[in-house]
């Protein structure tokens, strides 16, 4: 069973001025910022058959889910095929997306990651050999690979700052809670398999990313409520 | 001392809960993990604290993703990607939308047309008075798993008729047993026996295959605008508990969910369809979730099955 993420990313305590819309004559109970509205407002194009709508939001987000997925795969050719099979579900199954839940830019991620880490494991297996690096510096290299400054053009600055931020959020956890976090979602090791690589027990695997999820869900949202 | 007890013994729950969520929204929870079956009964579960929880951590995880360096993907993904969504042959592999399921059925088949005149046909000299066509669709959809969607009627009339005729009088005696809009037993709602009769009898509805979120399913929903009726005929849907039920969602593209109708699914419940009353002026898409007993005005649990109208097809 594949569960759909979507969360609420919008607080309803703190409503954007514009949230609500009228859709086909249906008014939106939930206050939704700008940007949620908009993507909304092109899915129920897309739920309707409008390509064009497809295009604009496969513009908006091609980058961040094409970044996600090259950086579990490092392959182009493999994120090329998760990019486009994710944007394909997001044509099929527009109607799934449940805005109650989260937003769309959630909705996508997690679908990605989903697809991007069942190929990483698909190829893994395919080669009968779990690249389970039992070595510390494999895991110090997965985390200053993705410390490492990515400053590109102007046009850019907003993400990179997006990505400063949630350096500064992830440099809160523990060095311990901050690795299993990414040796999962980066590089599609389960729980077992980091217990394995670390040669810690399982439990304080799961402690450990049970711990640092929360943490990064308490400065996740403390970082929200401050944008507002 | 009891209710620290109790405390404790709740702690210790939601904490092994939020290490399950945890490594599950991480993706570190894969099927050949030990832990993956309970996590699994666990959402199925609809326990508010799991779906309350998991939301949070898939949050919090999906901003991980703007870590990853950046880098824009090759401009041929794009060209690729809408080339291929509308493609005839992408849409008739099951992903098709209103416009492309015209023009297919259009170009269907010269037997497959055949086929769904001659059902038409067949119901309507088969079957004097409604119930007996309903009772049809009933079982039709209880074995419509194994049936080609565009003769599912059809071979249900050749196939089953003797015991079609067994079970009439079942749905002519059933009686609403619930206040909330639920229905037991086999049959349905009094109140409804006639617009859904009146649905399956002119052909007025139409059909729709529910899917899960991986893959269709053979549960399906009938339903009639005119008739303002739905139905969702059983395939695959799980029982849910005492404390749970189905609740039947529409939407217009990606707006608010509006409830249409809750019923339930014991461990021995056989009854192959559930009816519900509901106004659908416009509806994009429907989905069903599994709910706190009662139902509830907005969806708080997991979406089990949806389809949008876009793949309907005329009954």
């Amino acid at each position: 069973m594949l569960y759909l993420p979507p969360i609420a990313t919008n607080n309803p305590q703190f409503p954007d001025a514009d949230g609500a819309i009228r859709s086909n004559g249906f008014l939106r109970n939930t206050k939704v910022t700008g940007a949620e509205n908009d993507d909304l407002v092109l899915l129920t194009l897309v739920a309707r058959a409008d390509a064009a709508a497809l295009g604009k939001l496969y513009d908006k987000y091609q980058r961040k889910i094409y970044s996600l997925v090259l950086r579990i795969l490092r392959n182009e050719e493999d994120a090329g095929e998760i990019l486009q099979d994710v944007f394909l579900q997001v044509w099929e199954k527009a109607e799934l997306f449940d805005r109650d839940r989260g937003s769309f830019s959630t909705w996508l991620a997690t679908l990605a990651h989903n697809k991007a880490i069942n190929l990483l494991r698909s190829k893994r297996a395919k080669k009968q050999s779990l690249e389970v690096n039992h070595d510390r510096d494999e895991i110090a290299e997965i985390s200053s690979d993705l410390m490492i400054e990515h400053r590109t053009a102007l046009d850019e600055q907003i993400e990179t700052s997006e990505r400063e931020v949630m350096l500064s959020l992830l440099s809160k956890l523990t060095e311990d809670q901050r690795t299993a976090l990414i040796m999962a979602y980066y590089n599609g090791y389960s729980q077992t398999e980091i217990a394995d690589s670390l040669g810690v027990p399982l439990g304080t695997v799961k402690t450990r990313m049970r711990q640092g999820m929360i943490k990064l869900r308490e400065l996740v949202h403390e970082r929200q409520l401050s944008t507002f | 001392m009891n209710d620290n007890l109790a405390h404790s013994e709740n702690t210790t729950e939601h904490e092994r809960i939020e290490s399950l969520a945890a490594a599950y929204a991480l993706g570190a929870l894969p099927e050949t993990e030990p832990d993956f079956k309970e996590f699994e009964a666990l959402l199925e579960s609809g326990d508010p604290f799991v779906g309350h929880t998991l939301e949070g951590y898939f949050n919090a995880v999906s901003l991980l993703a703007d870590l990853a360096p950046q880098n824009d993907a090759p401009a041929s993904i794009k060209a690729a990607l809408l080339t291929k969504a509308t493609s005839p042959s992408y849409q008739q592999n099951g992903f098709s939308h209103r416009l492309a399921q015209s023009e297919a059925d259009k170009a269907a088949l010269p037997l497959e047309r055949k086929l769904k005149t001659k059902n038409r046909t067949i119901i309507g000299i088969s079957f004097v008075g409604g119930l007996l066509v309903c009772t049809l669709l009933a079982l039709n959809v209880s074995n419509s798993a194994k049936l080609d969607r565009s003769n599912d009627l059809m071979k249900a009339l050749l196939h089953q008729t003797d015991s079609l005729r067994g079970l009439t009088s079942a749905v002519t005696n059933t009686a609403p047993t619930s206040s909330n809009g639920d229905v037991s037993g086999f049959g349905i709602d009094k109140a409804l026996v006639g617009p859904v009769i009146s649905m399956f009898q002119e052909g007025s509805g139409r059909k729709i295959n529910l899917s899960t979120h991986t893959a269709p399913s053979n549960d399906m929903l009938y339903f009639s605008p005119k008739r303002k009726v739905v139905v969702v005929m059983r395939g695959e849907l799980a029982p849910v508990d005492e404390n749970h039920t189905y609740e039947l969602w529409s939407q217009v593209g990606s707006g608010a969910p509006k409830p249409v109708g809750t019923f339930r699914i014991d461990a021995n419940s056989k009854q192959p369809m559930y009816a519900m009353a509901t106004n659908l002026d416009a509806v994009d898409s429907f989905s069903l979730t599994i709910e706190p007993k009662g139902g509830s005005q907005t969806r708080t649990g997991p979406v089990v099955r949806a389809s949008r109208v876009t793949t309907a097809r005329h009954m």
